[in-house]
């Protein structure tokens, strides 16, 4: 992996690995392709951003940024409530995000490090408000924009610089399939 | 007879996932006790009478496997029918889960397949209210 330089392969299985998570976990539907192959020239002002970190084999970080229009029917779908109810007590909306970034980066990790391969991956994090600086220890590998239906969405990758992932090309078919 | 349940993970949100799921899936339910992580739930269970665990990996102060090893080293709980909910990519560590007597649901999940787990574990037969929606 050269350092600072976007793959295009990691750019396409985000959005791939992102596209089937928000659909599946949040019912969030993307609208458009047209955005995934990276960074627009006016980004959004993002309300959220979570952050994952995981190690194993290679060590990294993953974030997704939301807008802030976003985090309430993120929480209503994957509690199955209308985006209008009340939330049961006790429990809060940020952890949505959090549960989100943690089933995008499991479902990830394997694609990348194989099936074998065994990943820790930490608490996450959200930060409302500002957007966090990249980590300093892991070099950008990639992004993907996805349009959803109820609001936009920004996925990144960063892996440390000595990550050997399997052949993205061949990861990615592995991903396509998986989504058939 | 009603199960009594234990749902351990460090996401709110996904503890409301798995019991407006578990509720879904006509498993006669007793007693459902929430945790954040498996020192919390190590001590619901010693509080607790609990028929069933549905457990995350990763959580801090003490992940699912360190719980569910815990578990099976100590002959109250050895037995105990016990879930793991996960993202969990890795084969090995979900053949290490198999051997430590737990059975694996991949997320996002869905009320056929927790039911169908739980009736693995109890040899009980339930009728799903559910339709496919995923969780």
């Amino acid at each position: 992996m050269s350092p600072n330089q976007p793959t295009p392969n990691f750019n396409e299985l985000l959005f791939h690995v992102s596209e089937q998570t928000f659909g599946e976990l949040a019912f969030m539907l993307v609208e458009s392709d047209e955005l995934h192959a990276g960074a627009p020239s006016a980004p959004p002002k993002w309300g959220y951003v979570s952050r994952v970190e995981f190690s194993g084999p290679f060590g990294g970080e993953m974030r997704i940024s939301i807008t802030e229009e976003m985090l309430q029917p993120l929480g209503s779908n994957m509690l199955g409530i209308d985006e209008f109810e009340e939330v049961p007590e006790g429990v809060r909306l940020e952890d949505a995000l959090k549960e989100l970034i943690n089933v995008t980066c499991g479902n990830l990790l394997p694609v990348l490090g194989g099936d074998q391969a065994i990943f820790n991956i930490a608490a996450p994090d959200v930060v409302a408000g500002s957007v966090p600086p990249p980590p300093e220890r892991y070099t950008f590998a990639g992004s993907t924009l996805l349009q959803l239906d109820n609001g936009t969405a920004q996925v990144e990758l960063y892996l440390s610089p000595d990550a050997r992932v399997v052949d993205t090309a061949q990861a990615q078919g592995t991903a396509n399939e998986e989504m058939l | 007879m009603s199960l009594n349940i234990l749902v351990v993970d460090d996401s709110s949100v996904t503890r409301a996932m798995i019991i407006k799921t578990l509720k879904m899936t006509g498993v006669p339910l007793g007693d459902i006790h929430q945790a954040a992580n498996g020192w919390e739930g190590l001590a619901v269970l010693k509080a607790h009478k609990v028929d069933l665990a549905l457990l995350d990996i990763n959580m801090p102060v003490m992940n699912g496997e360190e719980m569910l090893e815990t578990l099976r080293s100590n002959p109250d709980w050895a037995s105990l029918p016990v879930i793991v909910v996960s993202t969990e990519g890795s084969q090995t560590r979900i053949e290490r889960l198999h051997q430590l007597d737990a059975k694996f649901i991949h997320k996002p999940f869905t009320p056929e397949v927790v039911c169908k787990t739980i009736e693995e574990l109890t040899g009980q037969s339930y009728v799903s209210q559910s339709t496919d929606t995923e969780f």
